[in-house]
């Protein structure tokens, strides 16, 4: 059983908090790239 | 060699099949009511012609295929790769009666494109395609990527003893819960909630960008679906560029890479085990393999110049490799930008983006994040056994829905479905090198249609020789079905029409 699950949540709530991690993750993968990006913009402009 | 199938065999197999096909006729009624709501009687009138044929051959083979028998291992396999066949030919039919297409050929490659959730399209004037024709071709490539099989199970199929190796036959080996029959219903729980979740956040954007609120909510409804199966079809022929829009650009690469995950990472993080999302092997190989690819590609057009502005690299470049490499396939720029202006060490980035692919049991194709993961750890693990004494015993751990230990059945399975994803991608693009299109060019392709993503180079035109459709039909088939099913398909008709030994 997971630790949420024990703690007496219910079923929906649950659903939404996954629906939110998921949706926060991909956020953050994007973010991810925008600075990978910026990062390989940065190296190929100074380098000789 | 394998036991010469008896005609039992084939019947049980055809039974099946029969209700796969059924299942897919079934999804003809939500064409034919997009038909009716918008109008289109012309359309009403092949859908309707197409329910009609289709439901008979489903009914024809379910009837001659008639037994009792539960289905073994070999059946399971042979069914999976056999009624996708099948099942292209079928939904084809709607394809070739609205005469968008130059040839059967033709339709049947944009059907198991759109079944692989692979996306490239072959359509004449997709521009002004119909709304019935529209909602078929996305809805296609929806069921597709959680499975045409998994959908037949989840609502035809009850009988959970067989289903399951169905199931596996389709590319999915997660079972979400003991009971294939609750797994395969599980699946479209998270894909039909994710449906209205998506298809709001898209109808929003659409709005924001000036789109009406009809056509808003019909594009937001499509692009969702080619979104969340990594399918990427678009209703427009400029995909995702039509739009020019950062935020439609978001809103659809959230829901591209949510689509990419595993259905089981799915489950375990709504159930409250939200850990398991950056933890687990899958997506730490995705992370890398993408962070990695990115850095090479946005490195090698900021040299070029192709891009001057960081907001211009990251809607480009970015996009386009996380496309890639969730298998998605949106493009937000002209297929020969590519070829003309991304230079050679950016498409070599996008190709091994597009074939490393997304997530096991997900709606994504590629070799998937997890068997590169299994064979990363592999090679730590001879390192590693290389540098200690020869009488040490040590074991190789990795986190996939909790800890487990790395077994050489594991690294050998993950070794050989890579090595047969390299060598049908090579065929194929030697294929296309045959059919006189430039190399990197014809690779670039090749790894589109192995990974069933769907970007093109500027290859896949209706104009394209036949032998190279019928090619790359092929290695959207194989590549979806992870090669057992093929394979096993394959194997099952040379052993039936083999001659007995005297």
């Amino acid at each position: 059983m997971s630790p949420a699950r024990a703690a007496g949540l219910k079923r929906s709530s649950l659903a939404l908090n996954g629906i939110l991690a998921e949706l926060g993750g991909a956020v953050v993968l994007c973010a991810l790239g925008l600075f990978l990006c910026l990062l390989a913009f940065t190296l190929a402009r100074r380098l000789p | 060699m394998i036991v010469k199938p008896t005609l039992e065999d084939a019947r049980l197999i055809l039974s099946y099949t029969g209700k796969v096909v059924i299942g897919v006729a079934a999804l003809l009624a939500v064409p034919i009511l997009a038909a009716l709501a918008a109008g289109e009687w012309d359309c009403l009138v092949y859908f309707s012609l197409s329910l009609g044929l289709s439901l008979a051959v489903g009914f024809l083979l379910a009837a001659l295929g008639a037994t009792d028998r539960r289905p073994s291992w070999m059946h399971g396999m042979v069914t999976a790769g056999f009624s996708w066949l099948v099942v292209m030919a079928v939904a084809a039919l709607p394809y070739w009666f609205s005469g968008s297409y130059l040839s059967y050929l033709d339709a049947m490659f944009d059907v198991m494109s759109g079944f692989t959730t692979t996306g490239l399209v072959l359509i004449q004037d997709l521009d002004h395609a119909a709304v019935s024709l529209n909602m078929w071709r996305h809805l296609l490539t929806f069921v597709g990527g959680q499975g045409v099989i998994v959908l037949a199970l989840a609502f035809l199929v009850k009988d959970s003893g067989g289903g399951y190796k169905l199931y596996v036959g389709e590319g999915k080996d997660e079972r979400l819960f003991p009971s294939v029959f609750h797994t395969a219903k599980a699946i479209w729980k998270i894909s039909l909630v994710y449906l209205a979740i998506g298809t709001a956040a898209l109808w929003a954007a659409g709005l924001a960008i000036g789109l009406p609120a009809g056509s808003s909510f019909l594009h937001a409804l499509w692009v969702y679906m080619a979104a969340w199966s990594t399918g990427g079809f678009a209703p427009m022929s400029q995909n995702i560029l039509y739009y020019h829009s950062a935020l439609y650009e978001a809103v659809t690469a959230v829901f591209f890479i949510l689509g990419s995950l595993n259905f089981a990472l799915h489950h375990a993080v709504w159930s409250g085990d939200r850990k398991e999302l950056y933890r687990n092997i899958e997506t730490a190989s995705f992370a890398t393999t993408l962070s990695v690819l990115t850095l090479t590609a946005s490195w090698s057009l900021s040299r070029l110049g192709v891009y001057p502005s960081l907001a211009g690299l990251v809607r480009k470049a970015f996009y386009q490799l996380v496309s890639a490499h969730t298998t998605t396939g949106f493009m937000s720029l002209y297929p020969r930008q590519l070829a003309l202006e991304w230079g050679d060490l950016a498409l070599a980035a996008m190709i091994l983006a597009m074939l490393v692919g997304g997530s096991a049991c997900s709606t994504a194709g590629g070799f998937k994040g997890l068997r590169v993961g299994l064979i990363w750890k592999a090679i730590v693990q001879e390192t590693r056994r290389m540098l200690k004494p020869p009488s040490a015993v040590f074991t190789q751990s990795y986190r996939y829905h909790g800890k487990r230990i790395l077994s050489e059945a594991q690294v050998r399975s993950a070794s050989l479905i890579v090595l047969m994803y390299v060598a049908i991608f090579f065929l194929a693009a030697a294929a296309g090198a045959a059919c006189g299109y430039p190399f990197l060019d014809a690779a670039f392709e090749s790894a589109s249609v192995t990974g069933n993503v769907g970007f093109s180079i500027g290859i896949t035109v209706a104009g394209m020789p036949d032998f190279l459709k019928v090619v790359y039909i092929f290695n959207m088939w194989a590549g979806r079905l992870e090669f057992m099913a093929v394979l096993a398909t394959f194997a099952f008709v040379a052993a039936f029409f083999r001659r007995k030994r005297a």
